[in-house]
């Protein structure tokens, strides 16, 4: 692994080899996250995976990398079978992997993040200054402009992602992984990083990439496959298939059986968002100027790739982060910057993405946690008391009212599946009778039963009159529950629909039709 | 408002029960070798160590005496604790008390006598919570850790008091400031003991805050946050204005423990008024798993332990670092199967 590695002598020639995961199933409880999925990684080729998110991308990989173990199929080089049980084994077989989040020591140099678990490191002392010029060598070769002696914790993201590259690389890597890398790169990075990836290739090296850009992988791959809910769509030379049809593969020509719906009968306008701007962190966008409007009895469906302002505007909203400019008016009342527990309280309700950290207190009872919003309800409390009677038959009723499966109001909400957990949310929340609510990603990770009764509970709500914002990284999903559809791109609203199709709604995502006005 | 069905509970309390058993014969034969090693019989040691804290009026009664001030430092942490803060600084916020109940009592101000008692508890409190709400604007506002600024105020408040003794309110004949109006006594709980009515104090304290845990608004908003403080923001709780409410709380807990040690003990703020009570308050809030009524077991617990050893190293002359020995190695065994539990 040290100065005599391939990656290291210019001299070492492509010498072909394949890598290839071969039938690989892995289940995360009642969630197939990879079914029987077969890709192959050949020396000199850049092979993207492109798929919507959830779509098992990540999964695949880091079962290649040795992170998770497949509950079926195998690994093979060349035809044999490889074992790979941890990134250690994945190491020694040449594998290596830059993460979507990164795995550098922030305090230490790029230097010793670079020889750090190496066989260099402890050589370090005595060949500092021959270790540095290889290492710059080999940085320069495949054109990786890093500063190895900047600290890591001074780095931007661009930069500490060309420091995981070359750590793997320094680590004797030939098949490289690279996860959503472009997701957090200026668009010169990108660019710059393109470079870096056809120069590996040359020598032999191969690279998954694994992406939901569409333009990129036009750009930059030779073959390409389409992941969608676990399983493998198709790989193809990039040359030979058409980006409208890779949006297909990839959103899915076969919408679910549509849920029976009324026709759309909106009402007035209960949720306006004027100009709104909420910064960005983390290379997220922000809210750049929002325009958005919703009226009673419709569900407006916000699509578009996860991080383009979701978690944001969803935010925003609930008062749960400060907007910089802009109003947002609910049922003809200005609630910008309110605390949340005032636009709550008139007459919003929010389904959380992220339902065990903000939705649930999993410690807790369904007592405690059917009062979590109202606690302070006149008749759940009098005087600063909690009228424990109360709240018990309160649990009761959401209980029967969306049949959540549970031994009782007693028991944890922890005890519970995932989709009795977002019956129970959902009860809670229509219980408050609100004029809008905010679902945000109301399905993610539920099975197919509880999907399609969410989605019933939610077009129920709409003809009853409620104001519907549903975001969610699922296509099908939007289509299937959306009278119109927005999508986000960064930061904005990139166009409305109100004849939604998978391709308009694909187009508008991934930035290649023309933007359209709002 | 947690409730766990009847034979579970059983079977949790049973299993709490050997576990507890097991730790104590541990430590025991642990302390045993240790006492073995310098040539002190070990049986001898614990007969001594339970007759010096239960053996007698008087020695329950110091059991007692050690307890008060403990509890109340306890629930101080436990209050902090359960919206998910680290009170480090019980023990600054005991001075403070302290201090407040010496400035009302020490002659300076005229108060008719049957004012005297509640203004020094009033202003113990608001002293005690006063100090808190310091570091926990510094938290709340700008992320400092109130865990460094709790530990540093400590030092801060026993510097006060030592100035407070050496100058303004010097007695100039002990080491302390002159006595408090005997207006401001409280009363003995057992005659001839050093037991008083702060006891009682404590009791309701954590009587009180297991009920305002249990049943109340805010405990229910304490709880969530300390339970899951992202849910508690989405719910729209004001989150910070909760936590600032009970690290105050929390503060002027532990003043209601200084107050008891000048009005009840001393009469007079003495240097070394606090052999670290606010400390082990943390232990005791630790081992009680933040239950307050809990906490008053475990401190008289504590107490027993500390009398009782300290007895026993007088009677048999076995070092005081040894009995230190002792003690922190069942506090570490006791703690450590805590933790093992949560792991498990
Ligand atoms: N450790 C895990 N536990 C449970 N579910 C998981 C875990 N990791 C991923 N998943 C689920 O598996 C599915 C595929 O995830 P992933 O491979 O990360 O998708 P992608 O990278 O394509 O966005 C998702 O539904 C995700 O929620
Ligand atoms: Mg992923």
């Amino acid at each position: 692994m040290a100065f005599d590695h391939p990656a290291m002598t210019i001299e070492d020639g492509p010498s072909p080899w394949r890598l290839a995961a071969v039938g690989i199933t892995k289940r995360y409880g009642p969630l197939t996250a990879n079914d029987a999925v077969t890709l192959d990684l050949r020396a000199g080729e850049i092979h993207a995976v492109l798929g919507e998110n959830g779509a098992g991308k990540s999964t695949i990989m880091k079962i290649l990398y040795g992170m998770e173990m497949p509950d079926a199929g195998t690994i093979e080089r060349d035809g044999q079978p490889l074992i790979i049980r941890s990134p250690r084994d994945a190491i020694a077989a040449g594998i290596g992997m830059v993460h979507q989040h990164f795995m550098l020591v922030p305090t230490l140099s790029v230097l010793e993040n670079l020889i750090l678990g190496t066989p260099l490191s402890g050589r370090f002392m005595v060949r500092k200054r021959a270790v540095r010029a290889k290492l710059a060598a080999l940085a320069a070769r495949y054109r990786i402009d890093v500063d190895l002696d900047a600290r890591v914790d001074e780095l931007s993201v661009g930069a500490q992602q060309r420091v995981e590259i070359l750590k793997a690389l320094v680590r004797g890597a030939r098949a490289l992984i690279l996860d959503e890398p472009t997701a957090v790169l200026t668009p010169r990075e990108v660019e710059a990083l393109g470079d870096t990836l056809r120069e590996l290739c040359a020598e032999g090296h191969g690279i998954f990439i694994v992406t939901h850009k569409l333009a990129e992988v036009m750009r930059l791959s030779d073959r390409v496959s389409v992941m969608r809910r676990g399983r493998l769509i198709g790989t193809w030379p990039t040359a030979a298939v058409a980006a409208d049809d890779l949006v297909t593969h990839m959103v899915g020509r076969s919408l679910q059986a549509a849920v029976p719906r009324t026709a759309r009968a909106p009402g007035a306008l209960m949720l306006e968002m004027q100009a709104i701007h909420v910064p960005g962190q983390g290379g997220r966008p922000g809210l750049r100027g929002l325009d958005l409007r919703l009226a009673a009895g419709e569900i407006l469906g916000i699509a578009g790739v996860d991080g383009n302002g979701q978690q944001e505007l969803a935010d925003a909203i609930t008062g749960l982060r400060r907007v910089t400019s802009g109003e947002i008016i609910l049922d003809g009342e200005a609630i910008t910057n309110r605390p949340t527990a005032t636009i709550l309280a008139s007459g919003l309700a929010h389904v959380p993405e992220d339902r065990h950290r903000d939705a649930v207190v999993l410690d807790f009872p369904l007592t405690d946690n059917a009062v979590l919003v109202d606690h302070a309800r006149r008749g759940i409390q009098r005087r600063g008391l909690v009228d424990q009677g109360a709240v018990t038959r309160f649990t009761d009723a959401l209980i029967a009212a969306f049949a959540v499966r549970c031994s009782g109001p007693q028991a944890a909400m922890r005890s519970l599946s995932g989709g009795n957990q977002q019956r129970f949310v959902l009860a809670r929340e229509l219980s408050r009778q609100p004029k809008v609510m905010i679902a945000m990603q109301p399905t993610r990770g539920l099975d197919v039963g509880a999907i399609s009764e969410v989605h019933a509970r939610l077009l129920e709500q709409r003809d009853a009159g409620m104001a519907i914002l549903l975001v969610s990284a699922e296509l099908d999903e939007i289509l299937a529950l959306s009278d119109r559809v927005a999508v986000l791109r960064e930061g904005r609203i990139a166009g409305v629909l109100d004849h939604p199709s998978v391709e308009a709604i694909g187009a508008l995502m991934l930035g290649t039709a023309a933007e359209q006005a709002a | 408002m947690t409730a766990v069905a009847a034979p579970k509970l059983a079977a949790a309390m049973r299993s709490q029960a050997v576990l507890g058993l097991g730790l104590v014969v541990i430590s025991l034969t642990a302390a045993g070798l240790v006492l073995l090693a310098t040539g002190v019989n070990p049986l001898r040691a614990y007969v001594e160590i339970l007759r010096s804290a239960f053996g007698s009026v008087d020695a329950l009664s110091e059991d007692l005496v050690y307890a008060t001030p403990v509890i109340l430092t306890a629930l101080s942490v436990i209050l902090a604790f359960r919206c998910g803060l680290w009170n480090i600084g019980a023990d600054g916020q005991l001075y403070l008390g302290a201090i407040a109940a010496v400035g009302l009592g020490f002659n300076h101000v005229d108060l008719p006598g049957p004012l005297l008692l509640p203004a020094m508890i009033v202003g113990a409190f608001v002293a005690g919570a006063a100090w808190a709400a310091i570091p926990a604007l510094l938290r709340l506002r700008f992320g400092a850790s109130e865990v460094i600024v709790t530990l540093m105020m400590n030092f801060l408040a026993v510097t006060l008091a030592t100035y407070l003794i050496g100058g303004p309110w010097a007695s100039g004949i002990t080491p302390a400031t002159g006595p408090i109006a005997p207006a401001g006594f409280l009363p003995s709980l057992v005659p001839g003991t050093r037991v008083n009515a702060n006891l009682l104090v404590a009791l309701a304290a954590a009587a009180g805050l297991a009920f305002v845990m249990k049943r109340t608004v805010f405990g229910y908003r304490v709880r969530t946050i300390g339970a899951n403080i992202h849910a508690a923001r989405f719910a729209g709780m004001n989150v910070d204005r909760v936590r600032f409410l009970s690290f105050a709380g929390a503060g002027g807990l532990a003043g209601l423990a200084g107050f008891g040690e000048v009005a009840g003990i001393y009469h007079d703020l003495p240097n070394g008024l606090s052999p670290g009570y606010g400390y082990t308050g943390i232990v005791v809030a630790l081992l009680a798993r933040l239950d307050p009524l809990w906490a008053v077991v475990v401190a008289f617990a504590l107490g027993a332990l500390n009398v009782g050893s300290g007895g026993m190293q007088r009677a048999l002359g076995v070092p005081v670092s040894l009995v230190s020995i002792i003690e922190a190695l069942l506090i570490l065994l006791i703690l450590g199967t805590r933790l093992m539990e949560r792991r498990t």
